[in-house]
């Protein structure tokens, strides 16, 4: 018996369709891990011999990256890892674009799966006003730009304590238990439950990291490119991206900053320059 | 030029996990001490946590061990190899905390 032909359309989702579960495979595994590295960081017997989530996060590298020129030491809780990372995401999101946010951060992971649960019980997702929409995508500068600030002036991993990704995967509510987790704990409750309405909310508008790579993303070498004249409009370039980047309006480069817009590479018409 | 939409997660994580390889053959993998080269270690005085022992704080904060033991009002024969949550935790050191750690170091200094 023949297969059915596919048509243009068909194959292009059937194509998008085994990419987003690799990715979903990709951000079980990463997150898996993170989890597997906490709970061994928590249950170790001796101090200092597994790896923290701190010492597993590539922002790390940014945070402790002014100190460590101007003076030659770290801040605190930053170790030779978090420069190896950082250093590994420069050169790929240089080389090719941003896959991080959708392939490998666990916190994104999670904040997918909220939006996996609110789909499977029904629930629609809120959209801001596309002006309160953009406007508010530049508090993960603000964000950045005050942890910075305080990263240099104290010396220390500031953002720790407030930290949701720090809060959650390192375990320490579960293992360690202080009254000065509250803090990290409501910001993190905060963060999720805006997640549920809004996908990827911590990504959108908070995220330190997310600023790095959407500055980075601009000097990428692989960047989806929109030819408007044979783009047909059929906006499947769009679906994939939780974080609403709207790769069928972009005029003509788009910069995929996070998320799923590497699943709906290429659309239609599209170019690498 | 069209490339595939695999190319850019795949050489991501190709290029993470190839980074991470080349580091640890070359020694630069250090993912653990609060004592090793390259720690502020005034900030330090700042994050010490249950999870350090009083030897490693001593010796990031470089401190006399026996001297930060009488600082944190503990007797001699207090295990330095020990955990400070396990200490904080133990019947033996009634109001010891981690606290009493931190404000010891930040008097020795």
């Amino acid at each position: 018996m023949s297969r059915p032909t596919l048509t243009r359309a068909q194959q292009r989702k059937r194509s998008m369709s085994r990419l987003t579960w690799a990715r979903r495979g990709s951000q079980f595994f990463f997150a898996a891990f993170v989890l597997w590295a906490a709970v061994r960081h928590q249950l170790e017997n001796e101090s200092g011999t597994a790896a923290s989530v701190d010492a597993l996060c590539p922002f790390g590298a940014v945070e402790t990256f002014i100190t460590w020129i101007t003076t030659g030491t770290f801040i605190t809780k930053i170790h030779g890892s978090n420069l190896i990372l950082g250093l590994a995401l420069l050169i790929a999101t240089l080389l090719v674009g941003n896959a991080f946010c959708g392939w490998i951060c666990p916190f994104g992971a999670l904040q997918d799966a909220l939006t996996w649960v609110r789909n499977k019980l029904g629930l629609k997702a809120r959209h801001l006003p596309p002006a309160w929409d953009a406007g508010l995508r530049w508090g993960r500068y603000v964000v950045l730009g005050v942890i910075l600030y305080f990263s240099v002036t104290t010396a220390t991993l500031w953002f720790a304590d407030y930290d949701p990704y720090v809060t959650l995967f390192g375990l320490h509510w579960l293992f360690e238990w202080s009254d000065a987790l509250w803090v990290g704990l409501g910001i993190t409750a905060v963060v999720l439950a805006a997640s549920v309405v809004i996908d990827r909310f911590w990504c959108r508008y908070l995220c330190p990291l997310g600023a790095v790579f959407a500055v980075l993303g601009h000097l990428s070498l692989l960047r989806i490119k929109r030819v408007e004249a044979t783009c047909t409009d059929c906006t499947l370039c769009d679906r994939p991206c939780p974080v609403g980047i709207t790769v069928s309006k972009a005029n003509p480069w788009s910069t995929p900053t996070a998320s799923g817009a590497w699943t709906a590479w290429p659309p239609a018409r599209s170019r690498a320059r | 030029m069209i490339v595939s939409r695999w190319v850019a997660p795949v050489a991501s994580v190709v290029i993470l996990f190839g980074t991470i390889g080349v580091a640890q053959a070359t020694g630069g993998w250090v993912t653990t001490g609060r004592t090793g080269p390259g720690v502020n270690t005034t900030a330090a005085t700042q994050s010490i946590t249950g999870r350090m022992t009083l030897r490693q704080v001593a010796d990031a904060n470089h401190v006399d061990l026996a001297k930060l033991i009488v600082a944190c009002g503990l007797p001699a024969d207090v295990d330095v190899d020990a955990l400070l949550k396990d200490l904080v935790e133990s019947d033996r050191y009634p109001g010891f905390e981690v606290q009493t750690v931190r404000d010891a170091v930040a008097s020795l200094k």
